[in-house]
Formats: C-alpha cells, structure tokens, sequence
C-alpha cells in the first residue's frame, strides 16, 4: 500500500518536479555581518545587480521557491526576499534594512549554494524611499577577502583549567598547547608573512565561545585549536585531527575524509574515522565550511604523520564546541595521549614539541597554497 | 507549451514513470537487516512476560567497540522505571567491567520527551567535577550512554545531558553538549 502511495505521489509532484529548479533561501545573523544562502537542488547561472535598498540575484531559468523555503533570521540587515518570475529567468530581490555592501560571495556545491555575507555600509546614504531601478549595473561577484591573510591559533585551557593532566608526571595540557601555539606562531608570521591572532599568549583563561568570537571579530580565515588528548583506555595513543561532524546532510566531506584517512593511513577499524559523534545539529557558523576545515584536517593530519613518529588516528568528526562557532575552515589537532605513559614522556621534550610545530606549520602552509590556487 | 520545453518534459515524465514503477515493483523490503548491521534489542517485544533482558556494554581493553552482558531484570509497571534501573545498572561501578563514569556521578532525575523522542539525563555535579579532563574521556562517555540507552529502548532516539538542572556547555572544554546525541551501533560489539 505504501509503494502505491508513493507511485501517486510521484506522479502528482511531476507537473511542480520536471520543471524547474528549486532553490531555497536562508539567512543567518551574526555580530558583524549577515549570511544569506541560495541553495538549488541543482546548480544554476546567475548575475548579481545592486539597488538602492538592497540587491538582486538574477537567475537565468525559472525558479520556483516555496514561500515556506524562506527562512530569514530576522535581524537588522535582511529585511525581505522576493521571488519575482521573469520572461527570461527568476530574479530574487533582497531588501535590507540598512545600505549594506559585499563581504563575500561565494558558491558551495553539493548542494549547490550561492552564499552571501553582507556588512552594513556606513559609507552609502540610505535611499529606501527610492525607486526600484531595473538596469543598474552588475555588481561583479569578487572573490576578494577569500586569500588567507589570517590564522587564528588557539592553544587549548589555559588559566585554572589545566585541560588533561600528566599520569605520571606533573605536566598540563594547558602548558603543552601553549608552547606549540607559540612556535606555530613564529613559523607563520616568518616563513608566510600572515597575520596570526592568538586567542591566548599566556596562562590566561579564555572561555570557549570567545576563542571562536576572537577568532570571527578578527576576520581570521584559518582557525586552528591545539589540544592534547586524555582516555579512560590507558593504551590509547597517537595523533588526530577534528572538524565538525554535520551529521548525514554533507555526505561528501564525510567521503571526503574516510578516502584520505585510508590514503594516509588513519585507523580503518575504527568507525570513529568518518563519524564519532552524531551530534544532531542545527545552523551553525561553522555549516559553510565544512569541506575546507576537512581538507585542512587532512593537510595537518597528513603533515602530523610524517614528522611524529606516533600513532595515526587518523582525520575525524566530532561536535567540538570551540569549532562550531567558527566562521572559517576550523579544526583542533589533538597533538597526542597524556594519559598514555609512552606519549607523556614525548610531551615532556622541547624537541617533539618543536616537531607537532612543524607539522601543524606545513599542513597549514599547503592548504592555503591549495585554497588560494582555487580562490585566486 | 514552448516545444523547447516539451521533449524535455516527456523525457522526464518517462523516466519518472519507469522510476516509481520500479519503486512499486521492488516490494515491501521492511523488516530486512543490512549485513553486518547490530540487531536492536526490543524490551517491549514481550510486554507481557515479568521479567526484561537488558543488554549492557562495557569498555573493553582490547575492543574498540562496547562489549555486551545481557541482565535480566523484573518489569516495572512504569516503562520510565525501567529507564531508571537501566541508568542505575549501567551506571553501577563492576569490578569486571571498565566503565567511563566518573566515581561519584549520578543520574539527580530523567526526563523522556515523547515528541521528540529524546531523553533527557540530569546528571550531578560530581559528572563534571570529577571528569578527567580529554576529548577522547568526553566522547567515551558520550558513546557509552547513548549507544546503551538507544540500543535498549527503541522508542528514544537521541540523548541529552545537563548536570544539576542545568544545560552544560561542555564536560570538560570540548565537546558541546547543549544538543542531543543519536547513537552509533558500530561501536556495540555483537553476540559471537
């Protein structure tokens, strides 16, 4: 009964499904700019147009949005988006509250996206009450802001949270994370020339949701937690690399990340190496940029497994609260286990340290040879 | 109809016609286990007998995967009774079993919102106090919960954790706590 149910179902739905695309709109607010999306269920051509109050996505081929597809967060910046049909495409009309100019835009695939941040423009004059102006002329769509200019380094605890504590001697996680937060800083000012943002120099205590703040407010557009791991298995040892875990809605970074663990050697038995927690998640900063951090993750952790001579766990996925808020390519190293004698003795010497330093430096330096090839 | 739009459209139409025929042909395939997958254990499947069988997994040293013990328990009249002595069994410190709670942590009350199908677990604040700080403690714990809550009683499909009324940012600064975990059987070890 079920099958038939389906097989009248399909047959209904072809008249709104043989048409046209489907496209999805959302916003999502944040402190200093707002994210719109277009999402198609399949890619579309488009031209962007600017308007006084606001913009204009135009697509070329009919579109169809249900009114219940648009899911605006209801801030200051985003007031309204139309669907207006056309003889020759679809044309989406955005109306801010505020003169706002382009951040970014960029484009996502699977699913396909446009994404658009804006920032309030103080610089334009408000002309709301002005007429709609059809012909005005295309805003290019810039890429620029894209090139990484900034890292943001974030040494894991730090102040009364010690973060995990040695088995056998007296040595803190919050003390090894500094000391390769440090060094890393050093080999990416030197050698890259970037700017690095340090959520914490010092012992200081830095609460979670501010490293990710830091992190966005500076416009960083690399974030990378140091973190050493603990147990309950005293035999647990070696070297991983988180991003987010999205639950199943991005099967392809997942794929992405269970081919490349295999490649370099990441633990196969383990099904913690595409999915560790399933966490289900909602909106989230971090959403966006779920394929870059993986890639990152890769390029460390594959940098991480030449020069510690440790166990490789491998790239993973978990709900790190520090990441999810991160508005850029984010993960955290677990650099290795303090509660696994043999790794402790390692986490003691200056010179292993200076290794993880390395490591983490050359993973970071690939992937913005690879991200910026792309973006350029 | 703009004939440009027309030879596409009956393309399509045949091949959804061939699609959902196919889907129709296909039959009911409910009830059929992947291979490989973790059969589920159902409490409720003999409603009407005294006594339960839970199935309780444990850390093991030399598995990466949750290994089981089944316990036969007597059945309470209240299914959220049964809930609780599960969380008391799984909870209880074994000589034989390596558990990833922390000593002194315990469930203050439970919660099992129907709509959403997720119980919600107030745990003490010893869970945080006492935690060994390290994402790979805060994740075993995580996985060990769910992964037995979820497995024993079917109708709960995610797990929440707050500690002493409260919503928790963290156990121990790493993983984010403030949204439902679904389980993963792939970590539960099978009956040999």
């Amino acid at each position: 009964m079920r099958h038939i149910t389906i097989f009248i179902a399909l047959w209904l739905l072809l008249p709104v499904a043989g048409f046209s695309l489907n496209v999805n709109v959302r916003s999502f607010d944040y402190p200093d700019h707002t994210r719109l999306v277009f999402e198609g269920d399949h890619s579309f051509a488009y031209s962007v147009a600017s308007r006084d109050s606001g913009f204009e996505l135009r697509l070329q081929e009919p579109a169809y949005t249900d009114p219940a597809d648009i899911h605006l967060s209801g801030g200051d910046r985003v007031s309204s988006v139309q669907t207006l049909p056309r003889h020759d495409g679809t044309v989406y009309r955005v109306v801010t509250r505020t003169p706002v100019r382009f951040r970014r835009q960029f484009v996502l695939e699977n699913p396909f996206r446009v994404v658009f941040d804006l920032e309030s423009n103080p610089e334009a004059t408000p002309a709301a009450e002005s007429p709609p102006q059809e012909d005005t002329e295309a805003l290019p769509p810039k890429p620029e802001g894209f090139r990484i200019s900034t890292v943001c380094i974030d040494p894991g605890h730090g102040g009364t949270d010690l973060g995990a504590k040695g088995s056998t001697s007296e040595l803190v996680e919050k003390d090894i994370t500094l000391k390769v937060g440090l060094q890393l800083k050093r080999l990416i000012e030197t050698r890259l020339g970037l700017r690095v943002v340090m959520t914490r120099k010092d012992d200081s205590e830095v609460s979670l949701d501010s490293r990710a703040a830091m992190a966005n407010n500076q416009k960083a557009q690399i974030f990378v937690s140091i973190h050493v791991n603990s147990s309950y298995r005293r035999g647990a040892r070696g070297t991983e690399t988180f991003y987010v875990s999205l639950e199943a809605t991005d099967q392809e970074a997942s794929e992405l990340a269970r081919k490349e663990n295999a490649v370099s050697g990441g633990d196969t038995g383990d099904p913690a190496a595409t999915d560790d927690l399933r966490l289900i998640l909602w909106n989230m900063a971090q959403t966006e940029y779920i394929k870059e951090s993986s890639k990152l993750a890769t390029y460390i952790q594959n940098q991480l497994n030449e020069v510690m001579n440790t166990r490789n766990r491998g790239v993973k996925q978990a709900p790190f609260r520090v990441l999810m808020r991160a508005a850029m390519p984010a993960v955290l190293v677990e650099i290795a286990f303090l509660s696994n004698p043999g790794e402790e003795k390692q986490l003691a010497r200056d010179a292993f340290l200076a290794r993880v330093a390395g490591g983490i430096y050359t993973g970071i330096a690939r992937f913005i040879t690879f991200h910026n090839q792309r973006y350029k | 109809m703009n004939k440009k739009f027309l030879y596409p459209l009956v393309a399509l139409a045949v091949i959804f016609f061939i699609v959902s025929l196919v889907i129709f042909l296909s039959g009911d395939k409910e009830g059929t286990v992947a291979p490989g997958s973790i059969t589920r254990m159902v409490p409720d499947d003999a409603e009407q007998a005294d006594t339960v069988d839970l199935k309780l997994f444990y850390m093991d040293n030399g598995d990466w995967r949750l290994v089981p013990m089944t316990i036969r328990v007597p059945r309470p009249a209240i299914r959220a009774e049964l809930y609780r002595e599960f969380l008391r069994l799984l909870l209880q410190p074994r000589e034989e079993q390596r558990s990833p709670i922390p000593e002194g942590a315990e469930i203050r009350a439970l919660y099992y919102l129907e709509n959403d199908q997720v119980l919600v677990l107030d745990f003490n604040q010893e869970l945080v106090t006492r935690f060994p700080v390290g994402s790979r403690s805060e994740m075993e714990f995580i996985r060990f919960i769910v992964n037995n809550v979820c497995f024993n009683f079917r109708e709960i499909r995610s797990v929440r954790f707050m500690v002493a009324g409260n919503e928790v940012k963290t156990l121990s600064g790493h993983i984010d706590l403030s949204r439902p975990f679904k389980p993963n059987f792939a970590y539960l070890k099978q009956d040999e």
